[in-house]
């Protein structure tokens, strides 16, 4: 039986591979999304290699010039910003940037408000409040404010970027945590997890948090788009990334100037945007099926029933 | 059966199927029957035999799509009511035919008081003033016997017990004098006194009013006690129908000889081990435990010790504190007063090594299997956590024992992967149970632990335990509303009212010889199969 029970659990493991191939896959739009994000991902960790030259090579004489033609090579096929630069190479030179600020501070504030949010909602009391009105103060500043203030305080770098806008997002992660934790902790199986002897950590990691983070992923990947727009306002302001830096938000944020004479200059990055935000938000709905027990049979049998149709 | 030749309703052939993700499910597989005027039939089935989708057939309130009826008749006085229009239809619904369902909390409209709710089906069938279908709501609400009906009837549903709330409802159906009433397990959620009650006035109304009446329920001794005729429904067939007397005395179906089989109360089980433990130190004594909420006293002064090996018995009605004494013993809830010894050490005391040792000496079965077990670990780690909690085993000894947990509750280790969701209620307190046991405990403590079940699964659950308890002498402190579950499990009993101990002792002299009035009134209430076949 010994052996028999780790064939089985590897072939699981195996089949739960290429298994996932097919999950993908009978959710076409899922698919699709993916394989966008996949290259987003390439670009943003290997773009630079190709494209750093031509992003930063003015030439004043190709200034605003038009999108969809090849007459002067691919790299210009999406036009040329104000000052004759190649379009695509600094979407691709933006990309990195842009994927880093957001990812980053939308990791951060889920992370740290999830567990903030967790603790309050798990322990309540006086710690619970505490940290339920540092949420408060953050809300009730205008979140731009805020970040005015330390950006004017601290040195404008990304490091700083990053934090700030996580910061300014954090109390979403922790007020939605702490209301799903009000309802699981009085839950059945919580009980019969104390009556075993299970610590607090094992509970709220092991039984709280698995039914919590699925509502924290949904609004991490809506935040993304957030994230960017905002970390946007903040360059226009001139506290956010500087150039010759390049954000695909700050990209929006330059074309503004031109939308009546060259409307490419702010939307092909701001098309960017919304594309990365759509992609992930369906690959997260996509995931929070998967990632459900109860749900997940949705994607393991849609692929037999078109099968039969 | 003779005199009433024509049937009021005749169910031909009906066949229901549903479209799920899997393909076709057919719930209903041609089945027919007749009822006749005046008289009551009980349709008997476990969960999912069809028993309710019938039901909703002839209600029209089936929930399509995914549901719709492949074949089939239902005749109301000849005629196929299955082929009217939606508005002829919508007219025979209530005045002819109404139905009343088991949770009441759910079928009332929360926010409009429910003499509003009970008039709306004068207003919906008839031209009638406000005030008159007023007045005949509250005439109806004494008729059900609410007390106090006219200002009653300005109250909302969840102001009324759940008796009191079943009495709305059939008030309600009553209330444009249909010739059938549909009852679907009308009492299930109720205890047994109110349940008593409700078979009762269900009884005299029909009598009364000429009414025939379709009683459905998983119960065989309701059946027995109310029917003229009874049908066994399994997985969508029929697989018995006659009278009462026929069906029972004389089963031909296997199914309906298993059914009877499960019925709890009739083990002749003697705890052999018990009777030498008696002189030993109890390892469980609750002395004077008093628990208030809000100057309420959900359970007051109460005293038991529970020794080693043995089953103590707990019963009581919804709301007479079985469940708060069972979180208290659990350290799940602290007292207002009192004090609870585990082995001679009060559990108040504890220091982190005591409480581990406790937590792992005591361990309970909740009630409901679908929400003790986290939907999101599979049964593997489930019956696992325990073990990860308390001892040091490598994965591979991990994984042998919970193979072995598993297999000792009659799970099969080709299961180890999946989630409880895809287990039925019986599995579901399997697992409950093997996790419960992996930590070699001496103190189960079952907190309505079979009441989920259908009766034959709660054979299968009872089996179980009893057999779980002679091999690893398990002291069980058995909670239920059930006396025939109790009577077949334990070797003493504790009758508890209002958070009071009203009885106690040894379970033959209980069930047998009762002191208390209330303790008799239990047992003359639940309904059992004797009775009517003496009779």
């Amino acid at each position: 039986m010994d052996d028999n029970y780790v064939l089985t659990r590897s072939w699981d493991f195996r089949e739960k591979i290429t298994s996932l191939y097919h999950v993908l896959n009978s959710d076409k739009l899922a698919f699709i999304s993916s394989i966008f994000l996949i290259t987003v991902g390439a670009i943003a960790l290997f773009g630079h290699h190709f494209a750093a030259e031509p992003a930063t090579k003015m030439n004043l004489s190709m200034r605003n010039y038009e999108p969809f033609t090849l007459d002067h090579g691919w790299l210009f096929y999406l036009g040329a910003d104000s000052l004759g630069r190649s379009m695509i190479a600094r979407l691709v030179i933006a990309c990195q940037k842009t994927i880093l600020i957001a990812g980053c501070s939308v990791v951060i504030s889920m992370t740290t408000g999830g567990v903030l949010g967790l603790v309050s909602g798990f322990y309540g009391g006086k710690i619970g409040n505490i940290i339920m009105r540092i949420a408060d103060v953050i809300m009730s500043f205008p979140s731009l404010l805020l970040a005015v203030v330390v950006l004017y305080i601290f040195e404008p770098s990304i490091m700083s970027l990053i934090i700030v806008l996580a910061l300014t997002r954090l109390p979403v992660y922790m007020r939605t945590a702490r209301a799903e934790v009000l309802e699981i902790k009085e839950r059945l199986f919580v009980s019969a997890a104390i009556t075993m002897g299970a610590t607090k950590r094992r509970i709220i990691f092991r039984h709280i948090a698995p039914l919590v983070y699925p509502t924290l992923i949904t609004i991490a990947t809506l935040d993304f788009a957030f994230v960017m727009l905002g970390e946007s306002a903040l360059s226009f302001l001139g506290i956010g990334i500087q150039p010759p830096e390049m954000t695909w938000g700050l990209m929006v944020a330059q074309g503004r100037n031109y939308l009546q004479s060259a409307w490419w200059l702010a939307f092909f990055p701001g098309m960017m945007i919304m594309l990365v935000t759509l992609s992930l938000n369906l690959l997260s709905s996509w995931l929070r099926i998967l990632l459900d027990p109860v749900q997940n049979w949705r994607l393991k049998t849609s692929r037999k029933l078109d099968g039969k149709k | 059966m003779g005199k009433n030749s024509t049937p009021i309703l005749e169910v031909k052939n009906l066949a229901v199927s549903f479209n799920t993700a899997t393909g076709e499910l057919e719930a209903v597989k041609g089945i027919s029957f007749k009822l006749y005027k005046s008289q009551t039939l009980a349709i008997i089935g476990e969960s999912g035999s069809g028993k309710s989708v019938s039901a909703s057939v002839i209600m029209g309130i089936l929930s399509s799509p995914p549901g719709y009826v492949k074949s089939g008749q239902v005749m109301l006085n000849n005629n196929n009511i299955l082929d009217l229009s939606h508005g002829d239809r919508r007219k025979l619904m209530g005045e002819k035919i109404a139905i009343i369902f088991q949770d009441t909390l759910s079928h009332l409209n929360p926010v409009f008081n429910v003499g509003w709710q009970i008039a709306e089906c004068f207003r919906v069938h008839q031209r009638i003033s406000k005030s008159e279908a007023w007045e005949k709501s509250v005439s109806l609400m004494e008729r059900v016997r609410i007390p106090n009906p006219e200002n009653r009837a300005k109250d909302f549903p969840h102001q009324f017990s759940g008796g009191q709330r079943q009495r709305i409802m059939i008030a309600m159906a009553l209330a444009l004098n249909p010739d059938v009433l549909i009852a679907d397990e009308p009492t299930t959620a109720l205890d047994v006194t109110i349940q008593a009650e409700i078979l009762k006035l269900l009884r005299e109304l029909r009598e009364e009013r000429d009414m025939s009446l379709i009683l459905i329920t998983h119960d065989l001794g309701i059946a027995a006690q109310n029917a003229n005729n009874v049908i066994v429904m399994k997985e969508g067939e029929i697989v018995e129908d006659g009278s009462v007397k026929s069906v029972f005395s004389n089963p031909k179906s296997e199914y309906t000889k298993k059914l009877m089989a499960s019925l709890p109360g009739g083990r002749n089980h003697i705890n052999k081990k018990q009777k030498k433990i008696q002189s030993k130190e109890p390892i469980l004594k609750l002395r004077s435990i008093t628990k208030a909420y809000n100057n309420v006293n959900a359970c007051e002064n109460v005293n038991f010790e529970l020794f080693s090996g043995e089953t103590l018995g707990l019963v009581g009605e919804s709301g007479s504190g079985k469940t708060t004494l069972s979180n208290l013993i659990l350290k799940l809830d602290s007292p207002s007063s009192g004090d609870i010894l585990y082995r001679g050490k009060s559990v108040y005391n504890f220091n982190k090594n005591d409480l581990l040792a406790f937590r792992q000496k005591v361990q309970v079965v909740f009630q409901d299997p679908y929400a003790s077990l986290n939907p999101r670990m599979n049964i593997k780690e489930i019956v696992a956590e325990p073990i990860q909690i308390h001892s040091n085993l490598t994965k591979k000894a991990e994984s042998n024992k919970v193979i072995e947990l598993l297999e000792n509750v009659g799970i099969t280790p080709d299961n180890l992967y999946r989630y409880p969701h895809e287990f039925s209620g019986g599995q579901r307190q399997r697992i409950a149970i093997a996790r419960a046991l992996a930590l070699e405990p001496e103190i189960i403590i079952c907190d309505e632990a079979v009441s989920a079940l259908d009766v034959s699964i709660q054979a299968q659950v009872i089996d179980l335990l009893i057999k779980l308890r002679d091999s690893h002498s398990l002291a069980y402190l058995f909670i239920a509303h059930d006396l025939p579950v109790v009577k077949d499990l334990a070797d003493r009993v504790l009758v508890m009212k209002n958070g009071l101990i009203i009885e106690q002792g040894d379970v033959n002299q209980v069930f047998l010889n009762p002191q208390e009035y209330y303790t008799r009134q239990l047992l003359e209430s639940s309904p059992t199969l004797d009775t009517k076949i003496l009779k």
